[in-house]
């Protein structure tokens, strides 16, 4: 079970899963725990994964190694596909379309749990931001509380006085110079102060809190935007573009608001150079850019429109 | 508890708690079998079939399939 302290100097908790200290740690192919079990194994010596059938589209389970588990929250392991190699950009769009049904059916099932406050769908993509396996899979976690990002974003409603991601996308449209990519019913673009060199934030142009309000149009297109970025960034120094995945919703406490985005945290400065997070950004809370929002924001751009 | 949704509700909005009892496991990687696992329940959810399965070792998981995609 895991343990958590309210660190009282930064207002914050702190979850303590000592129990994941031992998790699987890059496997080779052969013994890819998120593999379907008879993939690639002599019949004589098959043996089971975590998925023990032959063959599927999209597998959801408890995390062997739970940061959350009830009664005081969930951790869950998204596989997108039965095939090992690859990534969330090169998923057929069919199979990405319904993959946000998938997050959606999670997001409502967690959310309606007790012991569940806020439910974070992510995905952590390449070693340089801790991925451990290389099978195509994000995570779902249900948080017992709501946790200081999320927080934040209510707060910046309260204090712009509305929803501030609507407020926000109305002024990245207006200006122009920071979008990356539209569709009809999405846009992704560079923010204003963004703390890395080519953070993205794609977003509902509809006020939409969550995955459950969205229209079955909207969820298409969703992945499609998601997918067009992606395989962008990939592009952009052609190579697998490491980034966190974050999809930000509204608390599931039924009173308070959000609006669904997805945002994007990629370490990559350059094609061989990580942002690290050090000195100003972990002691003083402020990050130090090396490239403006709008350059990185033409640079990726460009890169989308390459491979759309 | 999830706030509710607009438009349209998928069937099955509602599905049954699983996998909430999070027993730690120790036998579900290559090399250490999972030993079985329940047959599944089916349902399904807007574009997808849902099948619930219980793990041997109490966890859940959950197959999704598109509906109308033959021979999966």
């Amino acid at each position: 079970m895991s343990e958590q302290r309210f660190n009282e100097l930064r207002g914050e908790e702190v979850v303590y899963a000592i129990q994941r200290q031992d998790r699987t740690f890059l496997p080779s192919e052969d013994h890819c725990p998120l593999c379907p079990t008879s993939a690639g194994s002599q019949a004589a010596e098959a043996v089971q994964t975590e998925i023990p059938v032959a063959a599927f589209e999209i597998a959801v389970f408890d995390n062997l190694f739970p940061a959350f588990r009830a009664p005081q929250g969930a951790a869950e392991v998204v596989v997108y596909t039965d095939k090992h190699h690859g990534s969330f950009g090169t998923l057929e769009p069919e199979r990405a379309e319904a993959l946000m049904w998938v997050w959606r059916h999670r997001y409502q099932e967690l959310g309606a749990r007790e012991d569940v406050r806020y439910v974070l769908i992510f995905e952590n993509r390449g070693v340089e931001v801790g991925a451990t396996l290389h099978h195509p899979h994000g995570q779902i976690y249900g948080y017992p509380f709501l946790p200081p990002v999320p927080k934040l974003e209510l707060a910046a409603d309260l204090r712009l006085g509305g929803c501030a991601a609507c407020a926000l996308l109305r002024g990245e449209l207006e200006d122009g110079r920071r979008v990356v990519y539209e569709n009809e019913h999405v846009a992704a673009y560079v923010p204003y102060a963004a703390r890395w060199p080519y953070e993205a934030h794609v977003i509902m142009r509809e006020h939409r809190p969550s995955l459950l309000n969205c229209e079955p149009d909207e969820l298409r297109l969703l992945a499609n935007c998601l997918q067009s970025l992606t395989r962008g960034y990939d592009a952009l120094f052609e190579r697998p573009f490491p980034y966190v995945m974050v999809v930000h919703q509204a608390p599931t406490d039924e009173h308070s608001s959000g609006h669904l985005h997805v945002e994007f945290y990629p370490p990559l400065r350059t094609a061989t150079k990580l942002k690290y997070t050090a000195g100003s950004e972990l002691g003083g809370g402020t990050f130090i850019g090396d490239a403006l929002p709008e350059d990185s924001a033409k640079t990726l751009r460009e890169a989308i429109a390459s491979v759309s | 508890m999830a706030p509710a949704s607009a438009s349209p509700q998928p069937p099955s909005n509602r599905p049954e708690r699983v996998g909430q009892g999070g027993q730690e496991s120790r036998t579900a990687h290559r090399g250490e079998p999972d030993q079985g696992h329940a047959e599944g329940r089916y349902e399904a959810y807007g574009p997808l079939s849902v099948e619930r399965q219980i793990k041997r070792d109490g966890r859940a998981l959950v197959l999704y399939a598109r509906l109308e995609s033959p021979g999966q």
